[in-house]
């Protein structure tokens, strides 16, 4: 991963919403990240961090004319003569309750959108609908004639993000687009972005409040509290620190918790242990040893 | 005791008079008891909001009666005593504000009730601080934190000093520590004798519960305390519930070691029992 060129680099940004007005909020005080080609990458922090307000300047919907720099792609986000539409199409974006992105009235209409208004012919399209359905399990013969609003919340998410991939896009950012779904279709949701990280190759960008999920998803994470990104790592490595973690609000998964505890009274695990799995041999080594 | 809140032979059916009515509660029967704190959980679609919804006469059952206060929710005389007994916290806080202040909002229902100025002034500044609130009280709901505001919404349902609050999904789209101090706040409120009916996807909110039920297909599947649930890890594995990491990790070692307890719920119950057991091996060797 590390010999992979940046996809997105941010350097020291600062914004601030509704600057010179009495309710001026300095959302960002200095946020630096570097995310790599084909990594999947966490951002997590608690509400009010600045997480959704550092993402949305990864494809210009801020772009903020404070301190700092944004570079996507290798593109400066400052210039003025840049094609943000070529940047958004690459670099695509879901939002926190992604079924509000739908609005046409079929799923296959709605899917075709984004490629649609990229001037791209009508056999181009369809064949990237297929694809984009397909590949968040709404299968494309069966759904594409389905209403949208007919859909389940946890379908509509899919068809939201399928959207969004259809734009072909190299970077796929889901800001909190798998909370409010109930425990089945998230964790249909995660096994597809898994998929379309591995197999498609796509960087992924997760901001996520479940540290679980975060677990099973991401190689890298990024925290951010109060405007400004303070730690980074692996994401055992994050994890390892709990006490640093509750100083910004956050916690660990339930299962890295057990191990640092575990740990601390002396046994002898490996305390960047991720998932339930690896925890079971870890204890068993001991018990059985 | 007498229940609070009795659900007898419930049915319901969205669009019932329609040619696809939508069956969405099935002979549901459920007694919740003054001081209870019942966690309902399962997908969506399981029926839990619906069956929520029928505690303060949202909905009223096609079939079957429930009971609050002695009062039948049938009966449209009986609305506003059951409103009264009954407080609702909605999943996203925003559709439930009202006002453009904070503890003007919290005043909201009170006001309406035509409750003196003294004695609402009284419940909202209780309200504020058991939910932490008093140092945003003048400020603008919309640009709190989810957490702030969906605490806010709380606060606007406790002011109404309802007997019973139901909270469906009210932690669906907070953070971690947006969903503690919800928690918290409604740990608070049900050792101050207010009946919790709280709703939700999290399974490890569950078991902040003295008692649980698992919803499907509109049916009770599973009842019990969460220990006896969350002992039953298989049965949630087939219904696709999320098991509690801790759960899991000692329901596998117990699988390997017949001997290691499989209904742990918390950290601090498996980090004990392990290191128990790391322990009485050193000894034994």
């Amino acid at each position: 991963m590390s010999d992979q060129p940046p996809v997105i680099q941010v350097n020291d940004l600062h914004h601030t919403f509704l600057r010179g007005t009495p309710f001026e909020v300095q959302a960002l005080k200095g946020a630096t990240l570097e995310i790599k080609k084909g990594d999947a990458v966490g951002i997590i922090g608690r509400t009010g961090a600045g997480k959704s307000t550092i993402v949305q300047h990864f494809n210009g919907l801020i772009r903020s004319r404070e301190r700092g720099k944004v570079i996507v792609l290798g593109h400066d986000m400052a210039d003025p003569n840049l094609d943000v539409r070529a940047i958004r199409q690459r670099v695509g974006l879901v939002f926190q309750y992604p079924e509000a992105q739908l609005f046409e009235r079929l799923v296959g209409d709605d899917v075709a959108f984004g490629p649609f208004k990229m001037g791209l012919s009508i056999d181009k399209v369809r064949e990237r609908v297929r694809w984009a359905m397909n590949m968040v399990g709404l299968p494309f013969e069966t759904f594409k004639d389905r209403f949208t609003f007919s859909l389940s919340g946890g379908e509509m998410r899919k068809a939201a993000i399928a959207g969004v991939l259809a734009l072909r896009p190299e970077v796929l950012v889901l800001d909190e687009s798998t909370s409010g779904v109930d425990p089945r279709g998230r964790k249909e949701l995660l096994a597809y972005i898994r998929r379309l990280h591995e197999e498609e190759g796509l960087t992924i960008i997760f901001i996520s409040t479940n540290m679980e999920d975060l677990a099973a998803l991401v190689n890298h994470i990024y925290v951010v509290a109060d405007g400004r990104t303070v730690m980074y790592g692996e994401t055992g490595e994050v994890f390892s620190k709990p006490d640093e973690l509750h100083r910004y609000d956050l916690g660990t998964p339930q299962i890295t918790e057990v191990m640092y505890q575990l740990k601390r009274r002396g046994l002898p695990v490996n305390d960047r242990c991720i998932s339930v799995e690896q925890a079971e041999e870890e204890v068993w080594k001991i018990l059985n040893s | 005791m007498e229940p609070i809140i009795q659900a007898r032979n419930v049915s319901f059916a969205y669009n019932a008079e329609s040619p696809h009515p939508v069956q969405a509660l099935k002979n549901i029967n459920l007694n919740i008891f003054p001081g209870d704190y019942l966690v309902i959980v399962g997908h969506n679609g399981s029926g839990k909001s619906t069956l929520a919804k029928h505690f303060n006469a949202l909905l009223r059952p096609t079939e079957g009666d429930v009971i609050v206060a002695g009062l039948d929710t049938q009966d449209l005389e009986n609305v506003l005593g059951i409103r009264s007994t009954v407080g609702m916290v909605f999943q996203i806080p925003d559709n439930q504000i009202v006002a453009t202040v904070v503890q003007e909002d919290v005043a909201f229902g009170p006001e309406n009730l035509g409750i003196p100025h003294d004695e609402i002034k009284a419940r909202v500044d209780w309200a504020l601080k058991v939910t932490g609130l008093e140092d945003v009280r003048t400020r603008a709901p919309h640009l709190l934190s989810g957490g702030q505001k969906q605490r806010v919404a709380i606060a606007g349902a406790m002011a109404m000093k309802t007997a019973v609050l139901v909270l469906d999904e009210a932690t669906a789209y907070l953070d971690p520590v947006g969903r503690q101090d919800v928690l918290r706040v409604v740990r608070e409120l049900n050792t101050q004798g207010v009946t919790i009916v709280a709703i939700t996807h999290f399974m490890h909110e569950a078991i902040e519960g003295s008692r649980v039920i698992v919803m499907e297909g509109g049916e009770i599947v599973m009842q019990g305390t969460p220990r006896e649930i969350f002992s039953r890890v298989e049965e949630l594995r087939a219904l696709q519930l999320d098991v509690p990491q801790t759960t899991d990790l000692a329901y596998r070692l117990h699988q390997r070691k017949a001997d290691f307890p499989g209904d742990l719920l918390t950290v601090p119950e498996v980090v004990d029992t392990i290191c128990e057991f790391a322990r009485c091996k050193e000894a034994v060797a």
